[in-house]
């Protein structure tokens, strides 16, 4: 049977390296078409990786932790009656560079040192020179990562984290980055070095809106405050073309769908997926939509096309008591609307009587180059009525 | 090394070979070049040309052909009081002679007791790339860098050639000096110095660098440098070692550099099991581990009989790319 390789994939064009988070199969395991062999995480997701073949899994290239470039490989799947220099072979012709002629018979092409099993226990891997200097710097190899073949410790990464302890105190752990981390940290501070933003609070009452929800929870469907948002996010934002835009710089793009994105939260980070064509669907279909995005996020199976192509965006912290806040605007955005939670608040009626309302704050943050104030305000009037007549 | 002119020409390594025997020949009778086709001839390879005209056949003395008479006889001469060069054509015939060199020739002065000295020279070329095939293209310097007793000398280039083979003739031991059959029209600057020598037993550091220690020795040394340039292109910088002499090695060179750059690459043209490259890695996992930031990299002929076709040929023995590419897929260079 010939060899099924598994390769890092390529979820997006500018996907460039995963992460391999955890090998759900072990080396020896019997496999199925379609099982999942492995979860990687990118910089947008950690998604799960499925096997496109049946067979043994062979051969784990990488372990847990290592970060692998997009198309690389990261196992092997065969039918169990491979030799073992077959398949190291097999290895050394995809990692080493190709030569224009078929192999010699004799199993040593070349004098190769054999690839090397990831250890089974918690050896750390690091070379000779790396271990004396991290001894000597009064280094634990274990909070250092590799980044040498196989995640092996090299003299460079003991020389940074000499660095980065010199740099911090002493008490202190410096955690690496993951890729998701990595780019949020990118993209906030972007948003926050290049967007002016502005921010307008207002707040509505949602006792219409929460009658709502519970008439479609005895339908059967069960619509979040949040969907109930977005739906009305959906409707309004319609009449204001530019909070559903990009600004670029000597232009602003007005998009012709309406995707709204919202945020849902995870250990491992924040997921925006995105609705799309959201003020051509019903409440009910926003309501099905977000509810089986969510699921695929927290299954970590979502896909990266889920989550780009947003053009508005809705983050909510209202579950955590929350009263307000002002989110950061994603990139390519001119909006993002933060609701809080809802609260009992008495007011006053009409003819001076006591009212008591279910009052959410909500906050809309725009590209101030893009949207003035008055249009902030307008939107989220009109929000309002639209909300509090629903 | 004395050099007491700095006239430089420029020649062939072929013509500093047959410059390094005549001066010889000229300063010490005693010096005489024993071989098949070495007289009339001029040399298989043309390295003896001109010497038959100007030193007559009591000095430079043809053969038949039989490489254990050439060997057995240069060793009575040496115990004898002359300074015998001895041609084997191809280094790939040394087995027929391999008693003579490593039983008779390599052991006579300590089974003797110090009481004689052999002081000869045995000259041979090899190597891959003329299509020679397999029985003509080998690099079997390992057999002999394993003999107690003999002296390995592999010269990269004519200057070296010039100044190793005088140095060679001068010495009282016995010395394997081993040409490379695509050399010999090598140009390069060679001292006019008629007492130019290059000491036995001393590398040479043909370029420096502090990422990573080239080590090689005769052609693959100028295949390394051609690697350095395309690694520089990659902000790689290698330093390559020419070895010069294989026995006695200057491993303390090899030492100094590893320290440096803390990775190590050897290249040889031989094949791969229990060669050169073998050697010098272990002693260097031995001496520097404490030093060593990546496994040791060996880099050889592939392990098969040097094939005929020219193509298969040029896959079998290291380039300048395959050299390279071996270094750039090694690690994460940043």
């Amino acid at each position: 049977m010939a060899l099924t390789k598994i390769v890092m994939p390529k979820t997006g064009a500018e996907m460039e390296e995963g992460r391999i988070m955890a090998w759900r199969k072990s080396e020896g395991e019997q496999v199925r078409k379609g099982e999942v062999l492995l979860d990687i995480e990118t910089d947008k997701a950690i998604m799960e990786v499925e096997s496109p073949a049946s067979g043994i899994l062979l051969k784990r290239l990488h372990p847990e932790g290592q970060t692998v470039p997009a198309t690389c490989l990261i196992a092997l799947l065969g039918d169990g009656s491979e030799a073992a220099e077959q398949i190291g072979e097999f290895i050394q012709s995809e990692v080493a560079a190709p030569l224009p002629l078929p192999r010699a018979v004799s199993a040593a092409a070349e004098v190769l040192p054999p690839p090397s099993t990831p250890p089974a226990t918690g050896r750390i891997k690091a070379s000779p020179l790396a271990r004396r200097l991290a001894e000597e710097k009064g280094i634990d190899l274990a909070s250092i990562e590799g980044t040498g073949p196989e995640g092996r410790i090299e003299k460079e990464d003991v020389l940074r984290a000499v660095e980065a302890r010199a740099a911090a105190p002493s008490h202190d752990r410096v955690v690496p980055l993951s890729p998701m981390r990595r780019a949020i940290a990118r993209r906030v501070a972007q948003s926050h070095q290049e967007v002016p933003a502005f921010s307008v609070t207002l707040s509505l009452d949602m006792t219409r809106a929460l009658a709502r929800k519970k008439e479609l929870q005895a339908a059967g469907i069960s619509a979040s405050i949040n969907d109930l948002v977005v739906f009305g996010v959906s409707r309004v934002l319609a009449s204001y073309p530019d909070l559903n835009a990009e600004f670029k710089g000597d232009s602003i793009l007005r998009h012709g769908d309406i995707n709204i994105g919202f945020v849902v939260g995870a250990e491992e980070g924040l997921y925006v997926p995105v609705i799309r064509a959201a003020d051509k669907l019903s409440l009910e279909e926003i309501a099905a939509e977000t509810e089986r995005l969510t699921s695929l996020a927290q299954r970590k199976a979502i896909t990266e096309k889920a989550l780009t192509g947003g053009t508005f965006t809705v983050s909510n912290l209202g579950m955590y008591g929350v009263d307000s806040f002002n989110a950061v605007i994603l990139p390519a955005q001119t909006g993002i609307l933060s609701v809080g939670g809802i609260v009992e608040k008495p007011g006053r009626g009409k003819n001076g009587e006591l009212l008591w309302s279910s009052a959410m704050s909500v906050t809309l943050t725009v590209d101030h180059r893009a949207v003035d104030g008055l249009t902030a305000a307008k939107f989220l009037s009109d929000l309002k009525s639209l909300l509090q007549a629903l | 090394m004395s050099t007491l002119r700095t006239e430089v020409a420029e020649k062939t390594y072929r013509e500093a070979i047959i410059e390094a025997m005549a001066e010889e020949m000229r300063r010490d009778d005693r010096v005489v070049l024993i071989g098949e086709d070495v007289g009339r001839f001029g040399g298989a390879m043309g390295a003896s040309k001109g010497l038959f005209d100007e030193f007559g056949p009591e000095r430079v003395i043809d053969t038949p052909i039989s490489e254990a008479a050439i060997v057995g006889s240069a060793l009575g001469m040496a115990l004898t009081g002359q300074r015998p060069v001895a041609e084997l054509m191809f280094i790939d015939f040394v087995g027929v002679c391999m008693d003579q060199i490593a039983n008779q020739v390599a052991k006579v002065r300590y089974m003797l007791g110090g009481q004689v000295n052999v002081p000869m020279v045995i000259r041979t070329q090899g190597g891959a790339g003329k299509g020679y095939a397999a029985q003509h293209s080998q690099s079997l310097e390992a057999w002999f860098t394993h003999i107690p007793g003999l002296k390995v000398v592999m010269p990269s280039k004519p200057g070296d050639a010039k100044g190793l083979l005088k140095s060679a003739i001068r010495d009282d031991n016995p010395v394997m000096f081993i040409e490379h059959k695509l050399l010999y029209n090598l140009k390069g600057e060679v001292p006019e110095d008629p007492e130019y020598l290059i000491p036995l037993g001393v590398a040479e550091v043909k370029r420096e660098g502090s990422h990573l220690t080239l080590v090689s020795y005769s052609r693959q040394v100028l295949n390394c440098l051609e690697a350095a340039a395309e690694l520089a292109q990659h902000g790689i910088e290698a330093e390559v070692i020419d070895l010069r002499t294989l026995r006695p090695l200057d491993f303390g060179a090899i030492v100094g550099s590893v320290q440096k750059t803390g990775r190590l690459v050897t290249v040889e043209e031989g094949y791969p099991q229990c060669g050169i490259g073998a050697e010098i890695t272990a002693r260097v996992c031995e001496r520097c581990m404490d030093f060593l930031d990546m496994p040791p990299i060996r880099i050889a002929a592939r392990d098969t009989p040097i094939p005929f076709a020219r193509v298969l040929e040029q896959a079998t023995i290291p380039s300048p790319q395959s050299i390279a590419q071996r270094i750039l897929t090694a690690r994460k260079w940043k």
